[in-house]
């Protein structure tokens, strides 16, 4: 290699350096999540990961019956959409609350993501598998057995459990994401589903369905998971504390009369009607809190449940190993 | 090389090879420092994994996960080559068409320039509905990205033969066919090719868009099922190595289209230097 | 059997309202070389195409005589200024060319074509492609291509103009002989005096503004040899031409 040749790949090294160096510390200097005070209390934000729905039904009541002030912090609730990358943004700490699934915590937990969950909508999953009420299958099991087309987001838990659960499955899995005009028109014979969305969507066009419940045949992971970042939460436990009492009343009210609030919530969302959401609130309601829930129990978690959980996903290969300990995976704040 | 009368159509494998290290060399170094230098900075600045993988963490996925990397890149390579082709087919004789007539062409040629804004991401769910799920979709989504530039490139190519030569087909009394055939389309092969050279690797964006909306998952899933579902979950050294198989496969298909046209073009044209 | 090329009061009047041609009048004998020459802008190149049929006259009339009357265009060929070969194929199979337009078999049309090209000298450039080839070279190719397809009458717009006047020489001996051998009727366009007087039968002096002919000279020399144009006889004609052609545009110079 002659000399100009060499001095320009030095050159070329050096200023590859420096600008891969800057691109980096612009990535990785992310304005950290402080409390800052505003004239309402300390300022908090919650990420969704989906559109405002009755899966958030406590969120907004909670707003909208001024408890959030009450407890003296200002909460903000930022809508999210397909693919909104919400506990990511907890973890880099653009916000301090997102909403998360199990699974998506504990992943990103893997990856130094450093999540802890403070409160659970659901204690029973929502998840299912919707078909059609005259399709032939009388169990989840049954459809996983048939060389049937089920509509499944890629990449979640319950595939791989569902084919361990049954080895001798045929079924042909297709990406979700088209919207459900392939399960109306019967390309698509099974739906992943929200047991609040989906077919309530259905029921609300005249096209009766059924629904499997995952939970019902073993996969009953917490649901819409409201996460922080743990080093944030060891300094703001109080705020943290405050959020989560004024979730639980917000959700307490709302399971009692859904109608009065999904109003205001069908406004932040006019894809879905408040009929709409009316019906879906009621399909949530044992979901969210199983009768026998007491009021200052809505949104705990239990070790156990976690521990099923997290040795079930190790199990399915999704996480490579359990997180050091079970306690600091969730936090319940004291009543 | 010699300028004797060669008869030999194909170039001997020892100066194909010269050649594509040639090409392939400088290109390499530069990847292999830019990675370097990567390596280095994720070494030293220690961003959490999820938003930054380091390129060993990748090679790392890349080698636990080689048996489902490779099967999916055979599956989506198959989709963008079958697409590629077709759309080397359809974009040629398209072309052709709309060179022959200036009505065919002030009609259609706004229109195709029309469907090449609308983005695919948009039409990729009207795609399953027409051809449904499966490899048929990602065809059609990689045939769909690639007709454009290899049309533009024969129209363009064959509105720019030299009319001196039209005239000389003109006076020796040569049909239309015989024009298209013997001068149009020789003529426009340079063109030709860079536009397929283009086409290469837009066919395997299109095919993966594809597979984003209408594959089927499985044991064996291709490069767009693998993706989506390493992004959820939250295995970015998996995304960057599956993006990375696909960038090799592109590369890959370009590579062949670059060598074909080098071995049709080398002996008469300046563009195959 | 053509007899006589009849150029009858022919004109070219373009669009725009430009006379490139007007009212040119003269003839051509079946199997003669007539050689129109003339600066740019005199209409030779138009009268040329207006012959061969590549163009039609906006006056007057370009007819073919036969023995028993007018006759349709002739088998034509050309050769124009450009060698225009195609680049992709070999100086055979350009050569080829017309015949494979024309339907002719493999076998014999690669026959034919080897023959011409050897006849022009390009027997050993068979394989060659246009690219590896001189300029001269690429125009006896030409030539040659012209000449496969056997033509009645064969029309040469300025072929030598790109090509030394060494090599050049040598065309135009080529371009003679072949025209002897073959028996065909050639108008050959220039801007050559010298070319033109050494080459042709017929002279015709060509001036522009409006593109018109201003004199017809039949020189015969003796013998037509390379040494030709170093002889008085030779020169005397050429500054005759010369002359004839400077009268006529004396009316030119402001």
């Amino acid at each position: 290699m002659n000399i100009d040749r060499r001095k320009l790949l030095i050159g070329f090294i050096l200023v590859d350096a420096v600008v891969v160096s800057l691109i980096l510390l612009y990535v990785l200097n992310r304005p950290n999540a402080g409390v800052a005070n505003t004239a309402s209390g300390e300022r908090v934000r919650i990420q969704l990961n989906w559109v405002p729905e009755p899966e958030f039904g406590g969120f907004y009541a909670a707003l909208q019956d001024g408890l959030y002030a009450q407890e003296g912090i200002d909460v903000e609730i930022i809508k999210g959409a397909a693919g909104t990358p919400a506990p990511q943004m907890a973890s880099s700490g653009q916000v301090e609350f997102a909403i998360a699934s199990a699974d998506q915590m504990l992943t990103l937990n893997e990856k130094g993501g450093d999540l802890t969950a403070v409160f659970s909508v659901f204690e029973t999953s929502p998840m299912g598998i919707m078909v059609k009420a005259d399709a032939p299958w009388t169990s989840l099991e049954e459809l996983w057995k048939s060389d049937a087309t089920v509509a499944v987001e890629a990449g979640l838990p319950y595939l791989k459990y569902l084919s361990k659960k049954v080895p001798d499955s045929k079924v042909r899995i297709v990406p979700t994401g088209a919207g459900l005009a392939g399960f109306e028109r019967g390309a698509v014979q099974g739906q992943q589903c929200f047991v609040t969305a989906e077919p309530v969507q259905m029921e609300l066009k005249k096209v009766p369905v059924r629904v499997f419940s995952l939970a019902a045949s073993g996969y009953d992971p917490y649901a819409v998971l409201v996460v922080t970042k743990a080093s944030w939460l060891a300094e703001h436990r109080e705020v943290a504390a405050k959020l989560v009492r004024a979730l639980r009343e917000g959700w307490t009210r709302y399971l009692a009369d859904p109608a009065k609030y999904n109003v205001e919530i069908s406004k932040l969302n006019p894809a879905m009607s408040v009929e709409a959401m009316n019906i879906a609130a009621e399909k949530q309601r044992d979901l969210v809190a199983p009768p026998g829930t007491g009021a200052h129990e809505i949104g705990s978690m239990s070790s156990e449940r976690w521990t099923t959980l997290v040795a079930q996903l190790q199990e399915l290969g999704t996480i490579s190993k359990q997180p050091a300990s079970i306690d600091a995976v969730f936090w319940n704040a004291p009543k | 090389m010699s300028r004797s009368d060669s008869k030999r159509a194909v170039p001997p494998v020892s100066s194909v090879v010269m050649r594509a290290a040639q090409a392939v060399i400088p290109s390499l170094t530069v990847v292999l420092v830019l990675l370097a230098v990567w390596q280095g900075a994720v070494s030293l600045f220690a961003p959490s994994e999820f938003l930054v993988p380091a390129p060993l963490a990748v090679v790392h996925a890349m080698i636990q996960s080689r048996q489902a990397l490779l099967a999916a890149a055979w599956m989506t390579g198959s989709s963008a080559v079958l697409g590629f082709l077709m759309a080397a087919v359809i974009g040629v004789t398209l072309g052709s068409m709309l060179a022959a007539s200036k009505f065919l062409m002030r009609g259609l040629y706004p229109i195709a320039t029309l469907l090449q804004m609308v983005p695919l991401v948009a039409i990729a769910p009207l795609l399953v509905v027409w051809c449904g799920y499966g490899a048929r979709t990602s065809i059609a989504s990689a045939v769909i990205v690639s007709v454009f530039p290899v049309l533009a490139a024969t129209l363009d190519g064959m509105r720019s033969t030299d009319l001196g030569l039209v005239e000389l087909f003109a006076v020796n009394r040569a049909s239309r066919l015989q024009r298209w055939w013997k001068l149009e389309l020789p003529w426009a092969i340079p063109s030709i090719v860079t536009g397929l050279r283009i086409a290469a690797g837009l066919s395997v964006i299109g095919a993966i868009v594809g597979e984003f909306v209408g594959a089927f998952a499985g044991d064996q899933s291709p490069v767009g099922i693998l993706i989506v579902s390493a992004i959820r979950e939250n295995r970015t050294d998996l995304v960057f190595a599956a993006v990375s198989v696909a960038a090799l496969v592109g590369f890959a298909l370009f590579g062949v289209v670059s060598l074909v046209g080098w071995i049709l073009l080398r002996r008469w044209h300046a563009s195959a230097g | 059997m053509l007899q006589r090329i009849e150029i009858s009061q022919v004109g070219r009047v373009y669009d725009d309202g430009f006379v490139a041609l007007s009212g040119a009048s003269f003839d051509i004998r079946a199997g003669s070389m007539t050689v129109l020459v003339g600066p740019s802008g005199c209409g030779k190149t138009t009268l040329l195409r207006l012959i061969g049929g590549l163009d039609s006259p906006t006056s007057g009339r370009v007819i073919f005589h036969g023995a028993a009357g007018a006759l349709q265009q002739p088998r034509t060929a050309f050769a124009f200024q450009e060698a225009r070969l195609l680049p992709w194929r070999t100086v055979l199979a350009n050569v080829a060319l017309p015949l494979e337009l024309a339907g002719v078999a493999p076998a014999e049309r690669i026959e034919r074509a080897t023959a011409m090209l050897t006849r022009v000298g390009l027997g050993s450039a068979t394989r060659k492609l246009p690219g590896q080839l001189s300029g001269g070279m690429r125009m006896r190719a030409s030539i040659a291509r012209a000449l496969v397809t056997a033509p009645q009458l064969l029309l040469l717009d300025e072929p030598f103009g790109a090509v030394d006047e060494i090599s050049r020489h040598a065309l135009d001996d080529l371009l003679r002989s072949l025209w002897a051998e073959l028996a065909m009727t050639v108008v050959m366009v220039t801007h050559s005096i010298v070319e033109a007087t050494y080459v042709a039968e017929q002279v015709v002096v060509m001036a522009p503004a409006p593109g018109r002919i201003v004199a017809q000279f039949t020189p015969s020399f003796a013998h037509h040899s390379p040494s030709l144009r170093a002889t008085p006889e030779f020169a005397a004609v050429t500054a005759e031409v010369l002359r004839s052609l400077g009268e006529a545009m004396v009316g030119e110079q402001r």
